[in-house]
């Protein structure tokens, strides 16, 4: 049976080995799409003939008794800020509706269609993805499959829904303060948000060049990183990618944690958010064996660095769209916008030097260290429409406040596997696993420990 | 190389705040609502806090910032 829950690798397995055709699993993955995207509005676009184009030329590949991919017939879909060619990239927007379609894929939807994947849509974002919430004016918000009324988070949104509503076993989300980990936790799904530069981001919309990374979402370990595995490489269309050569992880993934030293982050994670955030971490730690903890210098001043250099470089990518088109922005992200049109210069050329400082103190904790835990959100999902929270006993902004324990860790480009963690019945939480710069495989497999040991699941949702 | 610490936090006040962003809109050739306004004040606010947090912190004057060009 072919039904929402199978994953990347039980579909790739079961289509190399003929047990089911590509073909089939596309035409169970529209139904599926047509019943409950309604639901959680994870999908802008579904791109149906052409995952059926791409489903038959599979079939027809096998038939031949070619070898197919590691991702053989594995239904995916993209946040509609990454090129399909022929689509306009949206952005989460109204404006960029009127661009030209794009002449070709990204690159790693190419990547993950050479892996054998078939692309079967694009998803809803926050726009321009400035955004923690997955709320959108223009395509109305993504729903957390868990709980209808509830924030899928973002600005990934609609990669979490869909994973979590089980849409589709793969999706890819960007991540530029916290996008991809924090709809992983408020949906209760695995997200893998790379190394900095590490997955090219050609073909992609950007938000903040000296931020922005792009990464998969998944419903198991494996899954995060067969994908990844298919997506590493050089890209000369990138600036900031490496040209370190591919580290595939997934033959590590299953070493267990013996020999990783690992610490969880007190200081600025250890304040700032509510007791199930802290209890959901306390349960993986426990579940490790972890008693050290360990402080992060300065971590609330690179989250304040991070905001700086996020809202200059946002307002400069957007100024001439501010000044053509304001009315047609979302006034949530335009007035953000436009504010950030007025910081000088020194703010963000200091924020990006004290970048410098705190990545140097980072390097070093990571000489005494292999892997940190924290917490991914100070709480679980709010409600869709919700402004303000309150933690430790004060009323905050939930827009900027959600990627509190986010920020301090993309703002320097460190890998993270963000794992769904669930307390009781209710909506999940989750827990940021970070490694060193360009050790992704001592973080998964952190995160493939903790899923054995059952802590760390992704659910899908009874829609 | 000799190096010295340095720290600058720039003004916070409202009026001062005001004065930069009339300046950013009017340069910028941006068309702001009158109702818009409020909300772009409360967050260049938080901008302008959250970097003199960071600018209040004194660093060495050879610190690159982050990005560094290679040719």
């Amino acid at each position: 049976m072919i039904d929402g829950s199978l994953s990347v690798t039980e579909i790739a397995s079961k289509i190399s080995s003929g047990a089911i055709n590509a073909r089939a699993v596309v035409e169970a993955t529209l139904a599926r799409i047509a019943t409950i995207n309604p639901k959680v509005n994870a999908f802008t676009d579904v791109t149906a003939a052409r995952a059926r184009q791409t489903a038959d030329t599979l079939d027809a590949r096998r038939a031949r008794g070619e070898a197919l991919g590691p991702l053989a017939g594995v239904p995916f879909a993209v946040k509609n800020l990454i090129d399909i060619a022929g689509l306009p990239t949206r952005a989460g927007s109204k404006i960029n509706r009127d661009l030209s379609p794009a002449s070709r894929d990204a690159m790693l939807v190419r990547r993950l269609e050479d892996a054998g994947a078939i692309l079967v849509g694009a998803l809803n974002m926050g726009e321009y993805a400035y955004d923690f919430t997955g709320e959108n004016v223009h395509d109305a918000p993504s729903r957390n499959p868990h709980a209808l009324d509830h924030m899928s988070g973002g600005s990934s949104g609609g990669s979490g829904a869909a994973i979590a509503a089980g849409l589709v076993p793969l999706a890819l989300g960007s991540d530029t303060n916290g996008s991809i980990r924090v709809p992983s936790a408020f949906c209760g799904c695995f997200g893998l948000k790379p190394t900095y530069g590490r997955l090219s981001r050609a073909g992609s919309f950007p938000f903040v060049s000296s931020l922005d990374h792009l990464g998969p979402f998944a419903r198991s370990v494996a899954d995060l990183a067969i994908a990844y595995d298919a997506m590493q490489g050089p890209d000369l269309d990138d600036s900031v990618a490496t040209d370190r050569a591919p580290e595939p992880t997934l033959p590590d993934i299953e070493r267990g944690v013996a020999g990783l030293r690992i610490a969880v982050a007190g200081g600025h994670f250890a304040k700032h958010g509510d007791a199930d955030c802290f209890a959901a971490l306390t349960k993986v730690a426990k579940t490790l064996g972890v008693t050290r903890s360990l402080d992060l210098p300065e971590a609330g001043r690179a989250r304040a660095a991070a905001y700086v250099i996020t809202a200059a470089e946002g307002a400069a990518l957007h100024l001439d769209r501010l000044r053509q088109r304001a009315v047609d922005f979302d006034p949530a992200v335009r007035d953000r916008l436009i504010a950030g049109t007025a910081i000088p210069v020194a703010w963000v050329i200091m924020a990006q030097r004290f970048r410098r400082w705190y990545r140097d103190r980072v390097l070093d904790t990571f000489q005494n260290v292999d892997v940190i835990l924290a917490p991914t959100t100070p709480c679980r999902a709010p409600k869709i429409g919700q402004t303000t929270f309150v933690l430790e006993g004060v009323t905050m902004p939930v827009r900027p406040n959600i990627g509190i324990f986010t920020q301090p860790i993309s703002f320097v480009g460190l890998p993270v596997v963000a794992v769904p963690v669930w307390l009781d019945d209710a909506l999940p939480l989750g827990v940021q696993v970070i490694a060193a710069p360009w050790r992704e495989a001592d973080a998964l497999r952190v995160a493939r420990a903790l899923e054995q040991s059952g802590i760390a699941q992704a659910r899908v949702a009874s829609l | 190389m000799n190096s010295e610490k340095r720290a600058f936090a720039p003004a916070l006040d409202p009026a001062s705040l005001k004065l930069q962003l009339d300046a950013a809109i009017a340069s910028g050739g941006l068309t702001i609502a009158p109702e818009w306004r409020a909300s772009i004040d409360a967050h260049f606010e938080a901008i302008a806090k959250a970097a003199a947090f960071v600018m209040e912190f004194p660093l060495d004057d050879e610190l690159d910032p982050a990005p560094v060009f290679r040719a």
